[in-house]
């Protein structure tokens, strides 16, 4: 049940791209979602799933891992894709019946937006596919040390989140045990209608909040016990450090996003003729 | 007649990732109706996954291959499912987790109210099964789960799964984390829950003793493979094999292993304190220097360790007070290096007489005090 959800999806592989220092993973990827907005023509979907499709494989990656994420927002996708084939009423009409209406401009849409979701998403997804909690979060603190200076206290939300990432499993395999063991006892979880499927959820939640709160107990007696002090300066075991290959990350990113603005407002007409070479009359 | 029967049973975690695991490699077994079979193994060896399979908690992945049946149910059977899970009672490890009714009886009533049975019949349920467990109905019944000590909880855990009467009990490690006494209890418990409520009883421990002392049977796991299956006094005797499977033998054994190095051979099928009891006061009685005392009843009983004037000895202490008040200068003397060991048990009731006396105005404690100056 709680198997394919996409917390914990880190799928480990030996490789550059696992390699990266994960601040520069955090704002790549940043700088890639930013980018897919700015995306006008083909030929910058074109060069948006080269650059995806490059990292994947360098990343070893197997694409089912990828195609996982996009599975989850596959309703969104197909949602958004009916309206908009169906709202968008200028341009050439291709087809007319009833009060259904699809035009060329519309079809032209409904694809670009479908493609940017599945971009966006997959590209996204890159991100914890490739880096572990720990090293996101370690990650997300460093980029916000910035912030102690407007006394937001970056330490103790750097250590709540690691925690909270760290017993996401934990908190998985508990569910799964209670759901198990209120099944064992004849419990249908799904079946019944809306209010009958929460309320059979009931004998999985109390006992999960019970031991998550007994277990946060234990939690801050053991780091107690070891003198945990958040307001102290911390070290790390392991320092993260910019290396040759988060350079090139960088610059092929940069280059990326670049491109995808040059196309967008000053060579627009060069995306689009490459379009028309590539798709000739089917535009 | 067979209880359970599994053919072909093979599972495989996260198949076809880097993370894939078989768990379960052809599992064949069938258990006999009204025994208690132990299964055992190092952890990660499959225990939990086999038990899981036989209510339908997974199914089996190769549906061709693998088939389990339960008194005649195929656990692949997705409309039976509900009756298998009624049929097969199973306790998981540290049940008292998945407690959540705000009532002891409620939390009880919740595998006998998913039955669809009548209230009536619910509330005969969850009385039979707190008086099976020892747990007071009157006491009992409208408290919070929540509140209960951890022997308790597990009780009341425990009551809420064979409040559905099942007619196999699967539990997998009953007596993880319980004090001496609680899990004496509940050992004792499995074998009430045998005789009056299910005949089978399918049970997952890590504690060979406990196995040699309750099981019919040894199943024995290693890396998801059946490498042992016999009486327990059998399998424990092949000690190699035993090592093999990396678990350890029952006290008893480890008894006999001991004395062999020293020169004296036992028999290898000992397995329980009351066999090795046996065996070496017959020892002795060989040797001539002990007349055999009379077997007694049931070896290491309750009484043993409950018996009141085993610790509580009055006549000591009674000395104990009387060389204080002959001598007030005495002193406790502790030689170096020497252990000296709080009684806890009834001790502290001592202490507290004791101290008692010491602020009272007659007793041997003021006269210690005029005796010894300053104290």
């Amino acid at each position: 049940m709680f198997r394919d959800v996409a917390f914990g999806q880190y799928y480990p592989a030996n490789s550059v791209v696992h390699r990266l220092d994960p601040r520069v993973k955090l704002i790549l990827t940043l700088l890639y979602v930013i980018g897919i907005f700015f995306v006008k023509s083909y030929f910058g979907f074109m060069l948006t799933a080269a650059l995806l499709i490059l990292i994947i494989l360098v990343a070893r990656l197997p694409m089912a891992s990828v195609l996982k994420s996009v599975r989850g927002i596959l309703l969104i996708v197909l949602f958004t894709a009916v309206i908009n084939l169906f709202m968008i009423k200028e341009g050439d009409v291709l087809v007319q019946w009833k009060i259904f209406t699809i035009t060329k401009n519309g079809v032209h849409t409904t694809i670009k937006i479908v493609l940017r979701l599945v971009l966006l998403i997959s590209g996204a997804s890159l991100l914890p596919l490739t880096t572990t909690p720990v090293e996101l979060a370690d990650g997300l603190e460093s980029l916000m040390k910035p912030l102690a200076l407007l006394k937001v206290p970056v330490r103790d939300i750097a250590m709540i989140m690691s925690i909270a990432l760290r017993f996401i499993p934990t908190l998985f395999e508990e569910t799964n045990k209670i759901i198990s063991a209120q099944k064992a006892r004849g419990a249908s979880l799904d079946t019944g209608n809306i209010f009958a499927r929460i309320k059979a959820l009931l004998p999985v939640l109390i006992p999960l909040f019970v031991n998550s709160f007994r277990r946060a107990d234990e939690l801050a007696f053991a780091m107690d016990a070891r003198c945990y002090n958040a307001s102290d300066k911390r070290t790390k075991l392991k320092k993260a450090r910019i290396r040759f290959a988060d350079i090139l990350a960088a610059v092929i990113v940069c280059a990326f996003f670049t491109v995808i603005l040059l196309d967008r407002y000053y060579f627009g007409s060069v995306g689009i003729n490459i379009d028309a070479m590539i798709f000739g009359g089917l535009l | 007649m067979q209880a359970i029967e599994i053919k072909n049973l093979s599972f495989v975690y996260s198949a076809r990732t880097p993370n894939e695991k078989r768990a379960l490699d052809d599992i064949n077994l069938s258990v006999e109706e009204g025994s208690l079979v132990a299964l055992v193994g190092a952890t990660g060896s499959g225990k939990s996954t086999l038990i899981m399979h036989l209510n339908g908690l997974i199914k089996p992945q190769d549906k061709k291959r693998s088939s389990i049946v339960v008194h005649d149910m195929s656990a692949s059977d997705k409309k039976a499912l509900k009756k298998l899970r009624f049929e097969v009672g199973m306790v998981f490890q540290y049940p008292e987790y998945q407690l959540f009714a705000d009532t002891v009886a409620k939390d009880i009533a919740f595998g006998p109210k998913n039955m669809k049975l009548s209230a009536e019949e619910v509330d005969a349920r969850v009385r039979r099964a707190m008086q099976v467990v020892g747990l007071d109905y009157d006491e009992f019944a409208g408290r919070s789960p929540f509140d209960l000590s951890g022997g308790e909880k597990r009780r009341v855990a425990i009551a809420g799964v064979i409040a559905m009467q099942p007619k196999i009990l699967v539990l997998d490690e009953p007596v993880a984390g319980l004090d001496p006494a609680g899990r004496k209890e509940l050992l004792a418990l499995i074998k009430t829950l045998q005789r009056e409520i299910s005949p089978t009883v399918v049970l997952v421990s890590h504690n060979m003793d406990d196995v040699a002392r309750l099981a019919d049977r040894v199943v024995a796991l290693k890396d998801g493979r059946i490498v042992a299956d016999g009486a327990p006094r059998d399998v424990f005797a092949d000690r190699q094999l035993v090592k093999d499977i990396g678990l350890d033998v029952p006290f008893a054994a480890r008894v006999v292993d001991n004395l062999e190095e020293k020169g004296i051979s036992l028999d290898k099928h000992i397995i329980t304190d009351e066999e090795l009891y046996n065996a070496l006061t017959d020892l002795f009685a060989s040797a001539g220097k002990l007349k055999k005392p009379a077997p007694e009843e049931e070896f290491f009983d309750d009484e043993f360790f409950d018996d009141e004037e085993f610790f509580d000895d009055d006549s000591e202490e009674d000395e104990e007070e009387d060389i204080i008040k002959d001598d007030p200068e005495q002193e406790c003397t502790v030689p170096e290096g020497a252990c000296l060991e709080a009684e806890e048990n009834d001790g502290s009731e001592k202490t507290k007489n004791r101290r008692k006396d010491m602020t009272s105005d007659k007793g041997p404690a003021r006269a210690r005090g005029e005796g010894g100056g300053n104290v």
